[in-house]
């Protein structure tokens, strides 16, 4: 058979696959339990295009695909989840490659305790010193293997401890981790302490992480500990929150085997009201990339997490410039103002209108070095390097009860060579511009319009060397008709018109189908797909460029 | 579980964690010791280096595979591969280290896929999908393959005509333990000291522009995966011999001083795993 019909068929027979697998097959009770679950399928086709750098692959199709089952029996559970990568899309790290059980685990929970063996997923406080979670869109999963005991003697109280191993794609981490965490909620424990309305509680985590030292040039230290503490006081108009991390040496392959000690300082407060909500933080880290492994790299064996302070922005090209947390040293505030005009004012018109102004400026740490394996940074020093540095103002406002619309400015200045060259100089900082208007449109209750048009002035200062599929000034327009409840369709076109190279001035078409029947989504599109950067909280993967079908199942029962 | 037990337990359990830390004091760097042994028969390691001109972080990497190299002197030997993106050349850099040989490896031990630098250590662990180690795991692998015993031992003898750019290769593999039909000889040709370009992101600017190249692959003498040796299997005890002749083409800028032959014997269409190797000039 000719291979191109080969391959539709095989499409096609995937599709049709997870059609039959994403409905209520599944979904059973019976007298010994309940099995619930989840079913994700991706798959993309690949045409070799190269005007954007997209790659074609000798499978002419790449798929990834996860089936989650929980089965519970009053304090008992049990789970496991299925994973095939056949092969990885591209962006994906190739060592998924295959098809196994890459995650299963045994659980009991009463109101005293709950203990787990097996893979399973854990967050200390803002995860600072520890976080085990799965993020697919990063195709990450850093989930524990071992065991973990949790003990709530009395209500506000809860202990954590933790032995076990991270997930290394099909393996498991060279390094152990060992943890302990106790949770005060200090509103429970003594109820009398506080006025009604406030709570507070403290924290204090450790983690320790074994790892052999079998090399001959320096003297590494095998057990690596942190710790942490956290507090956080909250009522009715008001938020406090506070946690302070410290690390001891821990020489590795990010930090350039440097013997510092780490530290991290976040602060935020914020009060909210009718109408009215201000957020304010302030964080340093310094040193504090924590893994399972000293000499890993990318996103790869993290014990810890480092959560972005600034906008995670939804808008797709200011995507293109996004902020991925530095480790190795940051400081930074974020400063968050929302305002609701009220009803019938000369600015609230008929329905009112919200003002959302956003601003973070992030630097790098004032560090000057002793030796070759220690430095000085004064806690409170600022670099003079800056990161990053955003200032956004969007106004979401309703025109009627058929027009609503949402209109942005977002003014970015991106160090290039820090975010995607390990500080490196290749691109220089890049100071963009980017308005963004979004109308929707309600023809009846079922029937809407939704147009967004976007445009980013966008220049480096330094010359672009290389051709790439990024640089300069973009246009994106998106049209999306919805047929509720069921269909979507959308219509999208980005165009790289301002690109330093006239013949990479292109236009990314793609188009679009989606159908959502409960809790089942089904999407079709086919196009071009320009490469970037995706980042979830502050974390980030390259996508490379794409041109072909691209089919997303997911379903819950 | 009695409430006051599990809560004993549980601050037993944090007090042995906080022992759990190792705080190293200067000097931070060991008194390395070169490796001395005088064992009659070793088996000899191989660090594959998957790199690229291009690659910022590759320079760090290579400055490790050397300092191993010295350390275990005559036992470990070094293959720099030029492949994947950051191997291809540029409108400003454009010298092109990449081979048919390294892009054929590249592809079907997935190194440059999974992010440069990184490096085989005698390819062992490739059907585990364990093989693509970072330059700190490299050592770790070293030592356990040097503790083996040797399957076999190679002797190497090179000449070349300078009139004809003909290199001969002179085999001879004494087999230790009984070998297995899939057993493969292969003959890479590696020049060292070439001065190019590298990008290396520990400076500003990151460009070097009179690098020192080692132990670059330049191509093969009887192809990537090299030639089986046998089609049944070799009883240990046994020699066996083998020639092979190259002529390097004229369109080809390699320095014949600067060049020498690293022969292999590799488990063919198995683990791939490199058994033993050896490495001479063809000028001596």
């Amino acid at each position: 058979m000719n291979p191109k019909k080969t391959n539709i068929l095989i499409f096609v027979f995937i599709a049709i696959l997870s059609l039959f697998f994403s409905f209520d097959l599944f979904s059973q009770d019976f007298s010994l339990g309940r099995i619930n679950g989840n079913f994700q399928l991706e798959a993309q086709t690949y045409a070799k295009d190269s005007l954007i750098g997209a790659q074609d692959v000798p499978e002419k199709l790449l798929s990834r695909g996860f089936l989650y089952l929980n089965y519970s029996l009053g304090n008992f559970s049990a789970n496991i989840r299925y994973e095939y990568y056949l092969n990885p899309i591209l962006g994906i790290d190739p060592r998924y490659e295959g098809t196994g059980f890459g995650h299963r685990s045994l659980n009991y929970n009463t109101d005293l305790i709950d203990v787990t063996a097996g893979n399973f997923y854990e967050q200390f406080g803002s995860g600072i010193i520890l976080r085990a979670y799965e993020e697919r869109a990063l195709g990450f999963d850093n989930a524990i293997d071992g065991a973990r005991f949790k003990i709530r003697p009395v209500d506000g109280i809860e202990f954590t401890g933790l032995i076990g191993k991270q997930r290394f794609f099909w393996g498991l981490s060279d390094g152990i981790l060992r943890a302990g965490d106790i949770n005060l909620q200090i509103d429970k424990l003594f109820g009398n302490f506080l006025s009604n309305g406030l709570s507070f509680s403290l924290g204090g985590s450790v983690v320790s992480r074994f790892q052999r030292d079998q090399e001959s040039f320096y003297f590494l230290p095998e057990n690596v500990l942190a710790f942490s503490t956290r507090t956080n006081l909250s009522g009715e108009s008001f938020n406090l929150e506070g946690e302070f991390a410290y690390k001891f040496n821990d020489p590795n392959a990010t930090n350039k085997f440097t013997y510092n000690p780490g530290t991290a300082l976040i602060l935020s407060t914020s009060y909210f009201s009718e109408g009215i909500g201000i957020n304010l933080d302030f964080h340093r880290i310094d040193n504090m990339d924590f893994r399972t492994d000293r000499e890993a790299k990318g996103n790869n064996l993290n014990v810890n997490y480092l959560p972005s302070y600034s906008k995670q922005h939804i808008q797709r090209l200011a995507t293109l410039y996004p902020f991925a947390t530095k480790p190795n040293g940051e400081i930074g505030v974020q400063a968050d103002f929302t305002f609701t005009v009220p009803q019938n004012t000369f600015l609230g018109g008929e329905f009112g209108t919200t003002f959302s102004l956003n601003y973070s400026r992030i630097h790098s740490l004032d560090t000057s070095h002793i030796d070759e394996f220690k430095y000085n940074s004064p806690f409170f020093g600022i670099g003079k390097r800056l990161f990053f540095q955003d200032i956004n103002l969007e106004i979401i406002k309703r025109w009627s009860k058929s027009l609503e619309s949402n209109i942005a400015f977002i003014y970015i200045n991106y160090d290039k060579d820090v975010m995607e060259n390990e500080g490196a100089p290749k691109y220089g900082t890049v100071n963009s511009f980017m308005t963004f208007l979004d109308f929707i449109y309600k023809f009846s209750a079922n029937h809407s319009l939704r147009l967004e048009l976007q445009h980013l002035f966008a220049k480096q200062d330094s010359a672009v060397k290389d051709p790439d599929n990024v640089n300069g000034n973009w246009v994106f327009f998106m049209a999306e008709y919805t047929i509720a409840p069921n269909w979507f369709f959308s219509f999208v076109d980005e165009v790289n018109y301002g690109n330093h190279y006239d013949y990479l001035r292109l236009h990314y078409l793609t188009a679009s189908i989606a159908y959502i029947t409960g809790p089942t989504r089904l999407s079709l599109s086919y196009g071009r797909q320009r490469g970037g950067i995706i980042c979830v909280g502050g974390v980030c993967r390259p996508v490379p460029a794409a041109n072909g079908f691209s089919l997303s199942v997911t379903s819950s029962f | 579980m009695n409430k006051k037990y599990s809560l004993i337990v549980f601050f037993s359990l944090l007090v042995l964690l906080l022992y759990s830390c190792d705080i190293i004091e200067p000097p931070y760097r060991e008194t390395t010791n070169i490796d001395t042994s005088t064992a009659t028969y070793v088996r000899k390691v191989l660090i594959e280096e998957y790199t690229g001109f291009r690659c910022g972080n590759c320079p760090e990497a290579a400055e490790h595979a050397h300092k191993l190299a010295d350390l275990y002197k005559g036992k470990v030997y070094l293959l720099k591969v030029h492949s994947g993106y950051y191997a291809i050349p540029t409108n400003q850099y454009t010298y092109d280290f990449r081979t048919p040989e390294a892009t054929e490896l590249d592809k079907f031990f997935g190194c440059s896929k999974a992010g440069n630098p990184n490096g085989l250590i005698s390819r062992y662990g490739f059907p585990a999908k364990s093989h693509i180690l970072r330059d700190q795991k490299w050592e770790e692998m070293i030592k356990t393959l040097l503790q083996e015993k040797p399957k076999l031992l190679i002797s190497l003898n090179n000449s070349y005509d300078d009139i004809t750019r003909e290199i001969t290769s002179n085999v001879e593999i004494k087999f230790m333990e009984d070998s297995k039909p899939n057993y493969a000889l292969a003959l890479y040709i590696v020049e060292d000291s070439i001065v190019q370009y590298q990008q290396d992101d520990r400076r500003r600017p990151p460009d070097v522009w009179d690098f020192v190249h080692d132990d670059i692959l330049r191509g093969s003498m009887n192809g990537t995966w090299g030639s089986i040796i046998s089609n049944s299997p070799i009883p240990a005890g046994t020699t066996v011999q083998r020639q092979f002749k190259y002529i390097i083409p004229k369109e080809k800028d390699w320095r014949p001083h600067q060049i020498k032959i690293m022969a292999f014997v590799h488990d063919h269409q198995n683990s791939y795993e490199i058994f033993q190797i050896e490495v001479k000039k063809i000028i001596q």
